[in-house]
């Protein structure tokens, strides 16, 4: 089964790409999720969205455009918009979830508009919305997983100061640790990982990646650690098989990986009652 | 008692948020060794003051020397820990244990890009065996009582071996037999360790026979001295300070200023 499906270049792409993302979306899912920032994966997936359409709206008009791939567009847009949300942040310091709405809205707008100037891609449109498993090409591949490594690499080094900033930020503050700076890095990488997400699991699907595993993983866990450890675990499993089981169903990945995360959800909030039931 | 070295000096220090003064013209000097308790009513600028002390917040006007050094230019916060007020502290779902939180204390000593040292699992026993917590090394954060995690918020403070430690409000809503204990478990700090206490309470009865000395403030330093001083203006000027306070005070038995 395995063999024709690792056959073609592309499904190879598309499934080792799944495999970084399974590991880096939940593992900096942990850290949005725990500091309450569930919506910003919403946000930057949209202005990401925008990106993309502006770079394939710049091919139709000029063949430089057309070399590049839309996946650094939606890079750049996301990393942009997760500059504007910090900034945000600290200008509306009491209502800092007001700055995920407005980056969202800001991203839908800009990319009704690009769509709308170009109407020659909405096929491909489509596999970014909803994701697609033949999209992924082998210079993506590069890319994408030196970003995965990169995102590892940064979380391991920094995981000190992100666990006490996320567990209390005064206190790290009061440590002489620079908040600041560790959450532009870190809410940067956050956009990165968006903007690569997008090609396989699609921009109306790309947060649920970041929440749903760590979801689940904290209904089971029993430390940050372990957390950590059963959301990479539970997001690997839902993009691994929902990539195969797209494939060979001719489904939208996006929505079948989605849909074992939930799965996978709905189990572990059933399996931990029945563990404070026989606790008990 | 006044030939100890400085640790914190306070000169001229304001503060204001909006348009009027918060902290006004505050001057205090913490020595080694001190327990001070501070007092003052609502809204007198006591957290301020913590938080200026913690560069949470940055002077405005005055200044403050930590060691002899500028608090601008002081980097060595590891010296100094924090119990912050229960209330704010953390969200209490955080999925994280008693361990890992402890542990976490040690963030600014170990350094940026450091991994925490090999020994840090008996670190972590260690300082949690002072507060009487080891036993729930592994359970979880949020499944403690307050009391429970004001005690494990004290360990966090003690991992880095902090000469200085700030407490805000750190009994509040704590029983009283607990706050008798944890009241116990600071003077033992302070005696045993040399470790010097700053601590914002609104109970002076239940400290007074720990701590050293008092400060009273209400936006700007009402009174500053040992217990057996504040004894002595406490009979004479009563009227500028807390009638409730005063109540309590004059209750409880001092055994002999200590210095
Ligand atoms: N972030 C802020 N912005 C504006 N004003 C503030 C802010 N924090 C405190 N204040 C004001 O500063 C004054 C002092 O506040 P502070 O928190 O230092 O008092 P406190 O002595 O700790 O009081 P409490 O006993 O209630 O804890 C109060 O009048 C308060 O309204
Ligand atoms: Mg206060």
């Amino acid at each position: 089964m395995f063999q024709t499906f690792l056959q073609y270049e592309f499904l190879q792409n598309s499934f080792l790409t799944g495999m970084i993302i399974g590991i880096i979306a939940p593992l900096l899912g942990v850290f949005i999720v725990v500091r309450k920032m569930s919506l910003i994966a919403d946000a930057l997936s949209h202005i990401s969205l925008s990106g993309i359409a502006a770079t394939m709206l710049a091919a139709t008009y000029s063949p430089f455009f057309a070399g590049i791939s839309p996946l650094y567009g939606g890079m750049l847009f996301s990393v942009i918009g997760a500059l504007f949300i910090e900034k945000l942040r600290s200008v509306y310091k009491h209502f800092e979830e007001l700055s995920i709405p407005i980056i969202m809205s800001i991203g839908i707008g800009l990319g009704v508009i690009f769509i709308s100037l170009a109407d020659g891609f909405n096929n491909d449109l489509f596999g970014y919305l909803f994701g697609s498993v033949s999209a992924v090409s082998r210079t993506d591949l590069y890319s994408i997983f030196i970003i995965g490594l990169l995102v590892v690499l940064i979380i391991i080094f920094l995981y000190k100061e992100l666990f006490l900033l996320a567990f209390d930020e005064e206190y790290g503050k009061a440590q002489g640790i620079r908040g600041n700076i560790v959450h532009l890095i870190f809410i940067i990488l956050v956009a990165l990982v968006i903007a690569i997400s997008i090609r396989i699991v699609g921009v109306l699907l790309v947060s649920s990646l970041m929440t749903l595993p760590v979801a689940a993983s904290m209904r089971m866990a029993k430390s940050f650690k372990q957390t950590i450890i059963f959301s990479i675990i539970f997001g690997e499993v839902s993009v691994v098989g929902g990539l195969i089981s797209a494939f060979y169903l001719d489904l939208a990945p996006g929505g079948t990986i989605v849909c074992i995360s939930a799965v996978i959800l709905i189990i572990t909030i059933l399996y931990s009652k029945k563990l404070k039931y026989n606790a008990r | 008692m006044e030939n100890k070295a400085p640790i914190i000096e306070i000169n001229n220090l304001s503060y204001r948020y909006a348009s009027e003064d918060v902290l006004k013209d505050l001057n205090l000097t913490v020595h080694k060794g001190d327990f001070l308790a501070i007092l003052g009513p609502n809204g007198s600028g006591k957290s301020t003051l913590i938080k200026l002390l913690l560069q949470l917040l940055k002077n405005q006007k005055g200044e403050i020397f930590i060691y002899g050094t500028p608090i601008e230019k002081f980097y060595a916060w590891e010296k100094i820990g924090f119990v912050p007020q229960k209330a704010n502290a953390f969200n209490t779902g955080f999925p994280a244990t008693v361990y890992e939180v402890v542990r976490s204390g040690l963030t600014k000593k170990t350094g940026l890009f450091h991994f925490y040292p090999r020994n840090v699992k008996e670190k972590v026993i260690d300082v949690l065996r002072a507060v009487e917590m080891e036993d729930l090394i592994n359970r979880n954060i949020g499944e403690l009582s307050g009391g429970q995690q004001q005690r494990v918020f004290i360990a966090r403070a003690l991992i880095s071996d902090p000469e200085i430690i700030l407490l805000d409000e750190p009994t509040v809503g704590i029983d009283s037999k607990r706050v008798a204990s944890f009241i116990n478990l600071l003077e033992r700090l302070n005696k045993e360790k040399n470790i010097t206490l700053i601590m914002v309470t609104h109970d002076l009865s239940a400290v007074i026979n720990q701590v050293t000395h008092i400060a009273w403030l209400n936006r700007s330093l009402q009174f500053h001295g040992s217990v057996k001083e504040f004894k002595n203006i406490n009979k004479v000027n009563a009227q500028s300070f807390y009638q409730t306070d005063l109540e309590s005070v004059s209750n409880v038995q001092v055994n002999g200023g200590k210095h």
